[in-house]
């Protein structure tokens, strides 16, 4: 029994040991560096796991396509109006029984939820809100989006600032769990999802006759579909990746059509400091491309979200 | 046993709990530097270690103003971050910078624009450490 003690003793003076280096590491370096070594720093302390495979996990958590709260609110700014009618459905969440699914769709409904706050349709974002939550839970990142935190959004729905805040956040924390907890390619298939359904969102506008400032951010995401699509490579062992990249492949060539023709990066700084980057670069297509964009767009949206 | 068990876990499993955990930086010391700018990507904070670089492509819309942070933990540094076109033309560096963790802009046209961050080496350092680097984009209302 003493020994077994003793043991018991030894392993737990080692646990506390193995914390006190880090704690430690942190007082030490606040000496040295003046920096305190609060939450996110720490002592390097085993080089061979941190540097294994190192440069494909820098490329898996950098990266980034514009979130889908900047095309909601240019699609707003264009002057347009909020349609309930073209969003998916919160009833279908218990539909979503499979991870691919179940990731896809609250990249979707993350989408929708962005485009509903830009639109100030506050039941609906709370609504949008809740269904997130519900498929989060259910890839096992409840963290993300836990009861104080929709507590937090109930309390502060009638104020557009911070319900936008919350739910850039939200869709923030659910990445930021999944890449850390190296389900990068879950994360990336959330991603994937909400940039399918914007897309969907802005062709519905882009096509509307003499329609100029969205069919012009319709042709401009070619660049986002081609980093989305190098940043899906890096999943090629993943099976459920590879029906994203597929289907985006198929859009891909549609996007071929696209003309980009390259051009000088220029910038300027006014008196009062402020940067201006410009380009020569432009970026058009015709109304026919457009309409096979759409109806590509309509068909991996609707594949989906069934 | 069972205190075994968990006790192991616990001396193999929290060093490298410690190292993957960004969130609460990002959250707590990046974010409130968007100043009322809107976030307007997903997630791009890790752990880095002195002497690494990482890089970003990122496309910015055309008539609209941006804040772009690079943030890095005060353990690593003066950490260098740049932005260039695609063709590899510099538009910004913080080096000399009055405020080292912030690029504010007007985009004209659309354009895809490449942020690279430098860890500097700690070649006197005894201990080596790593820190977290977040790099947040914010959009003007």
């Amino acid at each position: 029994m003493i020994k077994k003690y003793l043991s018991l003793t030894a392993i737990v003076s080692v646990c506390m040991g193995s914390l006190a280096l880090v704690a430690c590491g942190g007082s030490e370096n606040k000496a040295e560096n003046k920096a305190p070594l609060e939450s996110g720093a720490n002592e390097l302390t085993n080089k061979d796991e941190f540097f294994k495979d190192r440069e494909q996990a820098l490329k898996q958590i950098f990266f980034s396509i514009p979130a889908p709260i900047e095309m909601a609110d240019m699609i707003k700014d264009a002057g347009f109006s909020f349609d309930k009618a073209m969003l998916n459905s919160v009833d279908k969440v218990a539909k979503y029984v499979d991870e691919e699914n179940r990731a896809i769709n609250l990249g979707i409904y993350a989408a929708d939820l962005s485009y509903s706050t830009v639109f100030e349709q506050k039941q609906e974002s709370v609504n949008y809100l809740a269904a997130s939550k519900t498929l989060a839970s259910a890839l096992g990142i409840d963290a993300a989006m836990d009861e104080k935190f929709m507590e937090r959004v109930q309390k502060n729905q009638n104020n557009k600032d911070s319900l936008l805040s919350y739910v850039t956040l939200s869709y923030q924390n659910v990445n930021a769990y999944l890449k850390e907890g190296k389900r990068t390619d879950v994360s990336a298939l959330i991603v994937a999802g909400a940039w399918v359904e914007t897309l969907y969102l802005s062709v519905q506008y882009a096509g509307k006759k003499g329609e100029k400032a969205m069919k012009q951010r319709v042709a401009e995401q070619t660049y986002s579909l081609d980093q989305l699509v190098s940043y899906l490579n890096l999943f090629a062992t993943s099976d459920r990746v590879n029906h994203m990249k597929e289907d985006l492949t198929r859009l891909q060539s549609i996007y071929k059509e696209v003309v980009v023709a390259k051009g000088e990066t220029s910038v300027e700084k006014d008196a009062s400091g402020v940067t201006t980057i410009g380009s020569t670069e432009t970026v058009t297509m015709s109304d026919a491309t457009l309409a096979k964009i759409a109806a590509e767009a309509a068909v991996i949206r609707n594949k989906y979200i069934q | 046993m069972k205190a075994y068990k968990i006790l192991l876990f616990l001396l193999v499993f929290i060093p490298s709990f410690a190292s993957a955990q960004c969130k609460p930086f990002t959250k707590n010391k990046v974010l409130p530097k968007l100043n009322g700018y809107v976030q307007n990507d997903s997630y791009n904070s890790a752990q880095m270690a002195p002497g690494e670089d990482a890089e970003i492509m990122v496309t910015f819309f055309g008539g609209r103003d941006y804040r772009l942070l690079v943030v890095a933990h005060p353990i690593l540094g003066d950490v260098e971050f740049t932005v260039s076109d695609i063709n590899g033309k510099q538009i910004y560096t913080n080096k000399g910078a009055q405020d080292k963790e912030a690029f504010e802009f007007k985009m004209k046209n659309t354009q895809q624009l490449i942020v690279k961050v430098k860890v500097p080496e700690q070649k006197d350092a005894v201990v080596q450490h790593i820190g977290c680097i977040s790099i947040v984009s914010g959009f003007k209302q």
